[in-house]
């Protein structure tokens, strides 16, 4: 009997052995706890192309520019001053002598330098963003081949300690925008060099966990001092910091938690004080219940769906000869969507149904949109400016306005026009989307039925897993999609860089002469309203010829109760931690 | 006894590289890019990152990392946690899924064993039903269901933690939602085992001999009822371990489970294999032992290779 007994003894005493294991100590709750997006992707500048990466960056780095907490338009931080040469294309920057690392080394012009210059010989997603800098992307693609090539040459400088010279091909009048953008922040080589790896063909590499504490070293507001895989990351108020006196917390912990039922439960028992993102249906269900603490804002991120339009289709898009490639067919096919439908029954969280690709949200206030091709006789000439596209979204369907609109008469001459009347002879189209995303099913759905009603027109819905996916859209193996592109930077371009014939994110594989003539005239263009105008004759092809049918701009969506400061949402999902502050 | 489980570990390593093999070359041929994020990425790019990890073709890969393993017990770097490596990854979750694996395998057992010889001591009685009933209940309920369940109950509390992981009371409702299944099937098993025994006739001869009832059940039936229960211990553990992703995931605790998933659906080709390997020898070592735990609870049974 003894022996019997010994196996649940032995299993209990296995028990408190791994409790012992597995058990971190409890310790404080932080002064502002919060839920990111997601749990945190990589804090390497490098590879970083998240939203929640970036977010936690804000906090922790600093670059030559920051966003305003109140405006988020670009202010001098690790700058203290800047002059530009008359051609607009050398800015020669003077660092805050100040500014200090977290382990107190003085932020020096080189520390820039090395950064960038890591952006280029371990190229990341963001690396693309450094090619305005004359023969950034020249050096870029010697190194990876091991070509010799002077980077005296490339347009980075460090003149003296606080003197950072910035050579450009173009005017590039947002630079201080892409400059307060965390791959443009400087990196603290001394703290890296134990995570420098040499490759085979020698090539140098920095492994990412340089950016772990203790090991990293910042010069943001926080510190990051703890981070536990998984579980929290602990963010504490910066010693070194210039600006520590307009840092309102102390203590900051972003909690790991990727379950959309305990992320709410854990905000309503109080152990969080913010809900950084709050997705789809949940959001939709509390917003009916009227909650007050939930918030929301017209996001810098617009839904579409995007076609090939490429000549034959592949063979995921079902083969033979593509019909989308006929603007006719796309533009029909954009004219019979409901979008309203889509925002009013399926987003429910005060989406704009879209009729263009830029979205009105407010970060671009001088950007135009010019009238449709169906503007009634008698309408509006004029550009329309983002309060005045706002104003007519809620109603997107009628014909005056940006884009086209919905009508659906018009769209069936458009078929007949191109030799599909009432849709015959048209093959049946796949539609893909990715299957974790439980919102795209629902559209794909609702565009099915209201194509069958509206143009005869057939179509398979294909759900597939994300990464598989994202394959077969970078590799043009489909018809049509559903995508979405948020902006990075507050600038037209990020949008509109997007459809040049040589993006790579042009999964349309639409190639317009006019377009990318128009974007490379607005790059040369160094006035900036002249500028603005160009991008938006461009903008206004994609919204008439249709690559894409913009469906509906995002909303970004939080929740955090009154007595928390300084995170409401914004159009770009940026929050800058210095100036959050929870009162109790 | 000694020379069995020897030539049994020894088995240990070819079968780990058959399945090592077989996970890498399934990881090669499924479609999808283990470096691809929200955006397309430059040639270049690509590249740099395929060198980084070894993985520009099937035989560096293979050349690389098989042998880091074998000789620095290093599973390489994570491809899509670019900070964490697998050892990094495995080492923080692998402790978290075992205590709760255990908690639950040692509440299932010990309440699953009590019900099940109560329901079969009292036949017919309030104790058969409740065994037939949570019976019913953990079996055919699916984790997800009783997680959430148990979760909304603690929210309802305002007293018990609403999931997360760091103090010991965390594991106990998790723990509690994971242990229904095995305690069913535990307490079914004990149920039928223990009347096969309570019929027997050396149980007929002890109580003849003026035994009490509780010391024959205890001492004389539960032994031989419970060898049944001892080789399911086994699968049991196999499936409270592999099967806490859902509970995991509605906890919100930081195991091992969540990467069994994760990593397939990133195409993080490195954590899967490393996570396959690990859990691979998790479940040798625990048919090994409870094979082991046979023999010694019953010299009857002869362990062999």
């Amino acid at each position: 009997m003894g022996k019997l007994l010994a196996i649940p003894a032995v299993m209990v005493v296995l028990l408190a052995g791994a409790l012992v294991w597995s058990g971190g100590a409890a310790h404080p709750r932080a002064d502002f706890a919060f839920i990111n997006r997601g749990d945190i992707y990589t804090l390497d500048l490098n590879r970083m192309s998240f939203m929640q990466d970036f977010r936690l960056t804000y906090g922790i780095r600093e670059g030559l520019f920051s966003p305003d907490p109140e405006t988020l338009r670009p202010v001098p931080t690790g700058a203290a001053s800047y002059d530009i040469s008359p051609d607009k294309k050398v800015w020669t920057f003077r660092l805050r002598p100040e500014a200090k690392w977290s382990n107190g080394d003085p932020v020096t012009a080189a520390d820039y330098v090395f950064s960038w210059r890591r952006m280029l010989e371990q190229p990341g997603e963001y690396t693309y963003l450094f090619y305005y800098v004359t023969n950034a992307e020249r050096y870029e693609a010697a190194y990876a081949k091991r070509a010799p090539f002077d980077f005296g040459t490339v347009g980075m400088k460090a003149v003296d300690p606080l003197r950072l010279r910035v050579e450009l091909d173009d005017p590039v009048p947002y630079l201080p925008d892409l400059l307060a953008f965390p791959p443009f922040y400087p990196r603290h080589e001394r703290s890296m060099a134990p995570f420098l790896l040499t490759q085979a063909d020698g090539k140098t590499i920095y492994d990412a966990a340089y950016t772990r504490p203790p090991h990293v070293v910042t010069n943001g507001p926080f510190v990051l001092t703890k981070w536990e895989y998984k579980v929290r990351l602990l963010l504490e108020k910066s010693p070194t910091y210039w600006d520590k006196a307009n840092v309102r917390s102390d203590r900051l912990e972003m909690v790991v938690n990727e379950n959309a039922l305990s992320q709410f439960l854990q905000y309503d028992s109080g152990q969080v004080d913010w809900l950084a993102d709050v997705k789809g249906d949940e959001a939709a269900e509390l917003r009916a219940k009227g909650r007050t603490d939930l918030h929301s804002s017209p996001a810098f991120g617009t839904a579409f769906l995007t076609f090939l339009v490429q000549p034959t289709l592949p063979p995921g898009g079902g083969g033979g000869k593509n019909p989308l490639a006929d603007a006719r067919v796309r533009q029909a096919l954009a004219m019979t969507i409901d979008k309203k439908f889509i925002t009013d029954n399926i987003t429910r969280m005060g989406e704009l149904p879209a009729r263009t690709y830029l979205p009105p949200d407010g970060t671009l206030p001088d950007f135009r949109w010019l009238p449709g091709p169906h503007q009634p006789a008698g309408g509006p000439t004029a550009p329309y400016a983002p309060e005045e596209v706002r104003a007519l979204l809620p109603d997107a369907a009628g014909p005056a306005g940006p884009g086209l609109p919905y009508d659906v008469k018009r769209a069936r001459a458009l078929m007949a026009d191109a030799g599909y009347p009432n849709g015959q002879g048209l093959p049946v189209l796949p539609i893909l989307f990715n299957s974790e995303n439980p919102t795209r099913a629902k559209i794909a759905q609702a565009l099915k039925d209201q194509w069958r009603a509206a143009l005869g027109v057939t179509i398979e819905v294909q759900q597939i897993e994300g990464k598989v996916y994202k394959e077969r859209l970078s590799k043009k193996d489909y018809a049509i999609g559903l995508g979405a592109w948020y902006g990075d930077y507050p600038d037209a371009s990020t949008f509109t860089d997007k459809y040049l014939s040589t993006s790579l994110q042009n999964d349309c594989d639409w190639r317009s002469k006019a377009y990318d003539d128009l974007c490379a005239a607005a790059k040369k263009e160094p006035d900036a309203a002249a500028r603005v105008t160009l991008l938006s004759r461009a903008e206004h092809l994609i919204d008439t010829e249709v690559p894409i049918v913009p469906l509906y701009h995002y909303t970004n969506v939080s929740m955090s109760r009154s007595n928390v400061e300084g995170v409401l949402p914004n159009p770009r999902g940026t929050t800058i931690f210095k100036a959050v502050k929870v009162r109790r | 006894m000694t020379k069995v489980i020897l030539y049994r570990l020894l088995q240990f390593p070819l079968i780990l590289a058959v399945i090592y093999f077989l996970t890498f070359l399934l990881c090669w041929v499924a479609p999808g890019d283990p470096f691809s994020t929200e955006r397309n990425m430059s040639e270049t790019v690509r590249r740099s990152l395929q060198e980084r990890f070894h993985a520009e073709s099937p035989w560096k890969f293979l050349a690389y990392y098989p042998r880091q393993i074998l000789f620095h017990g290093d599973l390489g770097p994570s491809m899509q946690q670019p900070e964490w490596s697998v050892n990094d990854i495995v080492g923080q979750s692998l402790p978290v899924s075992v205590t709760l694996g255990l908690f639950a395998l040692v509440v299932g057992t010990v309440v699953g064993v009590g019900l099940g010889t109560l329901a079969a001591v009292r036949r017919g009685g309030v104790w058969d039903w409740l065994s037939l009933s949570l019976a019913l209940i953990g079996i055919s309920l699916p984790s997800f269901v009783v997680a959430a369940v148990v979760l909304m109950g603690a929210a309802a509390s305002h007293r018990l933690p609403v999931g997360g992981w760091g103090r010991p009371v965390d594991v106990v409702l998790p723990g509690l939602a994971l242990a229904l299944a095995p305690m069913a099937y535990i307490a079914r098993l004990t149920r039928v085992a223990m009347l096969d025994v309570l019929g027997a006739d050396y149980v007929r001869t002890a109580r003849a001999k003026g035994l009490g009832k509780s010391l024959v059940v205890w001492k004389h039936c539960l032994r031989n009822a419970f060898l049944p229960v001892l080789s399911y211990l086994g699968p049991a553990a196999a499936a409270t371990l592999t099967g806490s992703f859902v509970v995991e995931k509605v906890f919100n605790i930081p195991g091992l489970g969540q990467h069994f998933v994760n990593s397939v659906l990133n195409r993080d080709q490195t954590l899967i294999l490393g996570v396959v390997l690990v859990y691979s020898l998790f479940l040798l070592s625990l048919n090994l032992l409870v094979d082991v735990a046979y023999a010694w609870v019953d010299p009857r049974i002869e362990v062999d290779g």
